[in-house]
């Protein structure tokens, strides 16, 4: 009759491994979207976009003239609504838009 | 009808029976990186603008003069009088009254101001302290004299500073003017001779 043989765990102890984190959570509502779009400053010179002026309620500076700004899609709409409704030689009903958008 | 006096024989050139009218379209642009435009002929003329390197473009204005400013020194010689003159072309002048004074983006350079800050459907900031010495535009005016045929004028100034005291009346009754608005006309000795100061251009399809 075979000995029984003694199974002892002769091998070296695998280190504990951290289990996988969990995949990220979406809640259907309330969380919002990351995503960002590049917005170029169209006025001649510093701009600055005031939180109450943003639907985030995020303020946005554009140090110079063509600065371009990753703005949160939310307010995308927002700043291309902006627009200069007095500036001259064009047409009574020229409007002048203070950004524009880059996509992305 | 021939004149009782003859004319001169041989080749005559004579000028156009054509008058231009009125004050030309101002714009100018600060030098930054954009180099000038040249065409297929070797002639800088024009400007372009990108977001970051606008062109401005002045409202309204009134009393507009292009000249130039030279040294005359004339060769004399006491027993006869003046036989020469030498010329030296110093810089052009291109002088104005401006009445339309925003937005102060415009008016910073004219007055020699700071950059300006605006806030979006607020303010404009500006401050009037030292003046920048380093800031040289180009300045372009065109003028359509014809517009059934859309021919015209330009002068396009390739080096210039804005120079000397402005002042803004204020009178009652009536806008406000800013007078003393001068624009030198420098020369630019990146360009060909012929055009160190400024280049001409006419579009005229049915007289040239």
């Amino acid at each position: 009759m075979p000995r029984e043989k003694k199974v002892t765990s002769s091998r070296s102890r695998e280190p504990e491994r951290t289990p996988p984190a969990p995949p990220p959570s979406f809640s259907s509502k309330g969380k919002k979207s990351s995503k960002k779009t590049s917005i170029r400053n169209l006025w001649p010179g510093k701009m600055v976009v005031p939180a109450e002026k943003t639907a985030t309620g995020k303020a946005y500076l554009f140090e110079k003239a063509g600065s371009i700004v990753s703005v949160s899609r939310e307010d995308v709409e927002v700043l291309l609504a902006l627009v200069r409704s007095k500036s001259c030689c064009g047409g009574v009903n020229e409007e002048r838009r203070l950004f524009e958008s880059l996509g992305g | 009808m021939a004149l009782v006096t003859g004319i001169p024989g041989g080749t005559i050139a004579a000028g156009d029976d054509i008058y231009v009218e009125g004050a030309p379209y101002i714009y100018f642009q600060e030098i930054l990186t954009l180099g000038a435009g040249i065409d297929a002929d070797g002639f800088y003329w024009g400007l372009s603008g990108t977001a970051s390197e606008p062109v401005y473009r002045l409202a309204c204005y009134e009393d507009v003069q292009l000249g130039s400013d030279i040294t005359v020194n004339s060769i004399r010689c006491d027993n006869v009088g003046d036989k020469d003159v030498i010329q030296k072309l110093n810089h052009l002048e291109l002088s104005l009254s401006l009445s339309s004074l925003f937005p102060l983006t415009i008016l910073s350079p004219i007055m020699r101001a700071s950059a300006v800050t605006a806030v979006a459907g607020a303010t404009e900031k500006m401050g009037i302290g030292g003046i920048n010495n380093n800031k040289i535009y180009r300045v372009y005016l065109p003028k359509v004299y014809d517009d059934d045929t859309g021919d015209w004028v330009s002068f396009t100034l390739h080096r210039c500073k804005f120079v000397e005291a402005w002042q803004i009346a204020m009178p009652s009754g009536d806008k406000w003017m800013l007078t003393g608005l001068t624009i030198w006309g420098l020369a630019d000795d990146a360009k060909p001779a012929a055009q160190q100061f400024a280049t001409v251009l006419r579009a005229d399809p049915s007289a040239i």
